[in-house]
């Protein structure tokens, strides 16, 4: 941050000792954002495929479970860009589909467990006590047994629709953001400007929204970005396997599945929604680590 | 060291009982060993009863991991329906298969991960370093299954001579002598190693650039010492123990199985057998594999935890 950056509300705020907006750090961040390269590079191509995604269907005269056994197996062509699979289906329209499910997917797991992650985390990081033991705890237990163990035994029950795999995977992956919110609150409420805050006195309220809150805002986003990556991964492993979502909803792991008998003659129609799934994980870890340089306060603009 | 030691393992036990408790619950939850039992009923009363007795369904849910763990503490791991021998003897036979893929596979990335760590470290933001953790970044992005789907069409399709990998063929693992089972395991190590290259090596650059900007690296430098000695003698061993961990806890996991790598390519290792115990359903398989993946875990991360004071001598047990 250079001075000349400064707008003079900000240095007014400051000479006065108090703190500056929140916009101001929604700004800063924005600021920091649009300098780095590869989050700029994640971003447009997050929205490049999420937007193929939603257009991309109605360019096509097909549904994605319409079937026609008279066009099976067909390579690509005009009329079918991906070709068809084995029942006469469009790949190009189940891969859009799948993509749609699978970030649809991602994003209910981002938000679920953010909130939760977020609420837990800062309730055991805040009271401490019998709380936090209680909480830090199931987060370890989680730690322990391995996650696709877990993630396996239940989707045989709960998987098979988008909605329950899920909330399952959220119920897996709240612990990330909880351990890293506990963390932060836990450091932040000994600082002395929460001492301060809570000498003038500040009710708790007021100390959590206004002093905890805004630290923890950018290890909750940076931490979030990063597990819509782990989502999509997870949820198409699983897909992979053949445990998580069934058909005939196409997600881009299950497509993979679906032709996975068929790589021995055209490799292309099975690699191609594992490589969509590549491009968003890259895509989004990209984002991810410009989030984390921007959220840094440590970090200049360059310009 | 000692005393630290017994300590963490008994304040582990607590959690492992948890989490195995959770397991076994949600197994028997999602599961139903009676499945196809029950629909030809009147007939096979006599195997619906002897499953019943064996999975003691007329108890509840909930302490029904308590038998479980009862006979777990007197030895007894159950009978695996799916392989048909006791568990603990399908744990030895399939964890020696895994063990077969792992040790490779991690060895091979921990040496190569460390290489790039050093390299990229050594030449930060040149090109080389560039490309490295563009490729890490890659790696980071892949998909388990992806990669081994690749790996199969790029190599093993291309030169079936040399690796003959049919996909999803079951019972292809060959270890009768060195060649075959070079053949049949060159492609899962090689999946495995790439996946946890990526992890290790980014991580290790982050270390070794830390220490090899610090001020006694610059003292060691000025004394003369050649820059060989510096790098691997001094620089390395302080980079290494924030790797440890993460050495151990990439071990443990390919310990216990990798669920994806063994199903695409066949191999009848651990992960494989969970998949078949999940789709019997067998529960006592499961739990066997999953108690052994925990305590692999737990283990592992107390040996690095050790680990951390032998590479530091300033931290102190207490």
């Amino acid at each position: 941050m250079t001075d000349t950056a400064r707008t003079e509300a900000e240095e007014t705020t400051e000479r006065e000792g108090l703190s500056a907006a929140p916009s101001s750090l929604a700004r800063l961040t924005w600021r920091r954002l649009v300098h780095h390269k590869l989050a700029i590079v994640g971003a447009v191509g997050l929205m490049l495929i999420i937007a193929a995604f939603i257009v991309g269907p109605w360019f096509s005269d097909f549904a994605f479970d319409e079937r026609n056994v008279r066009e099976r197996l067909q390579g690509p062509s005009w009329k079918h860009p991906f070709g068809t699979d084995p029942i006469g289906r469009d790949l190009f329209v189940r891969t859009m589909m799948g993509g749609r499910y699978s970030i649809r997917i991602a994003s209910i797991v981002a938000v679920v467990s953010a909130v939760l992650g977020a609420l837990l985390g800062a309730i055991a990081g805040f009271f401490g006590k019998w709380v936090d033991t209680l909480i830090s705890q199931l987060i370890n237990v989680v730690l322990i047994v391995p996650s696709l163990i877990i993630l396996l035994i239940f989707s045989k029950r709960y998987g098979a629709a988008p909605l329950g795999i899920a909330l399952l995977l959220a119920a897996l992956l709240w612990t990330r953001i909880a351990r890293v919110v506990r963390g932060v609150v836990m450091q932040y409420k000994e600082q002395d400007f929460v001492q301060a805050a809570r000498a003038a006195g500040a009710s708790n309220t007021r100390i959590i929204f206004r002093h905890i809150v805004p630290n923890i805002v950018s290890a909750v986003v940076v931490e979030v970005s990063l597990l819509v990556g782990i989502a999509i991964v997870l949820e198409s492993t699983l897909s992979f396997l053949g445990l998580g979502v069934q058909r005939p909803i196409p997600t881009l792991g299950n497509l993979v599945y679906e032709e996975k008998g068929n790589i021995d003659n055209d490799p292309m129609r099975v690699l191609l929604p594992g490589l969509f799934v590549v491009a968003i994980v890259l895509c989004v870890n990209f984002l991810g680590d410009g989030l984390r340089d921007a959220l840094d306060p440590k970090t200049k603009v360059e310009s | 060291m000692f005393a630290y030691s017994v300590r963490r393992i008994l304040s582990t036990i607590p959690l492992l009982v948890a989490a195995l408790y959770l397991v076994h619950v949600g197994v028997s939850f999602t599961t139903d060993p009676l499945g196809s039992l029950r629909l030809c009923l009147p007939r096979c009363q006599e195997g619906y009863d002897i499953v019943y007795e064996k999975y003691n369904l007329d108890v509840s849910i909930w302490l029904r991991p308590f038998t479980w763990m009862n006979n777990a503490l007197h030895g007894d791991f159950g009978f695996s329906e799916s392989f048909n021998m006791p568990v603990s003897e399908a744990l030895r036979e399939r964890g020696l298969n895994t063990l077969l893929l792992a040790t490779p596979a991690f060895v091979l990335a921990a040496v190569l991960g460390l290489m790039l760590a050093v390299y990229s470290a050594r030449r930060p933001y040149s090109i080389g370093d560039y490309a490295f953790t563009g490729l890490s970044f890659i790696g980071l992005a892949l998909p388990t299954f992806v990669l081994g789907l690749v790996l199969q069409v790029v190599l093993g399709v291309k030169f079936e001579k040399w690796f003959g990998v049919k996909p999803f063929v079951t019972g292809t693992m060959k270890r009768d002598s060195i060649g075959e089972y070079l053949s049949s395991a060159t492609l899962p190590i090689l999946t495995l190693c790439f996946v946890s290259i990526a992890d290790l090596s980014r991580f290790g650059r982050a270390a070794m650039l830390e220490v090899i900007n610090s001020d006694y690296i610059r003292t060691a430098r000025s004394k003369g010492i050649s820059e060989r000695r510096v790098i691997w003698r001094h620089a390395l061993r302080n980079a290494m123990i924030p790797l440890v961990t993460l050495w151990a806890l990439t071990f443990a996991a390919l310990l216990s199985g990798s669920v994806v790598t063994e199903s695409i390519f066949s191999w009848p290792g651990l992960g494989q057998a969970f998949l078949r115990a999940l789709g019997k359903p067998d529960l006592d398989l499961m739990m066997g594999i999953t108690i052994l993946g925990s305590v692999l875990a737990i283990t592992f991360n107390l040996i690095a935890d050790l680990l951390y004071g032998v590479l530091d001598p300033r931290i102190r047990y207490d």
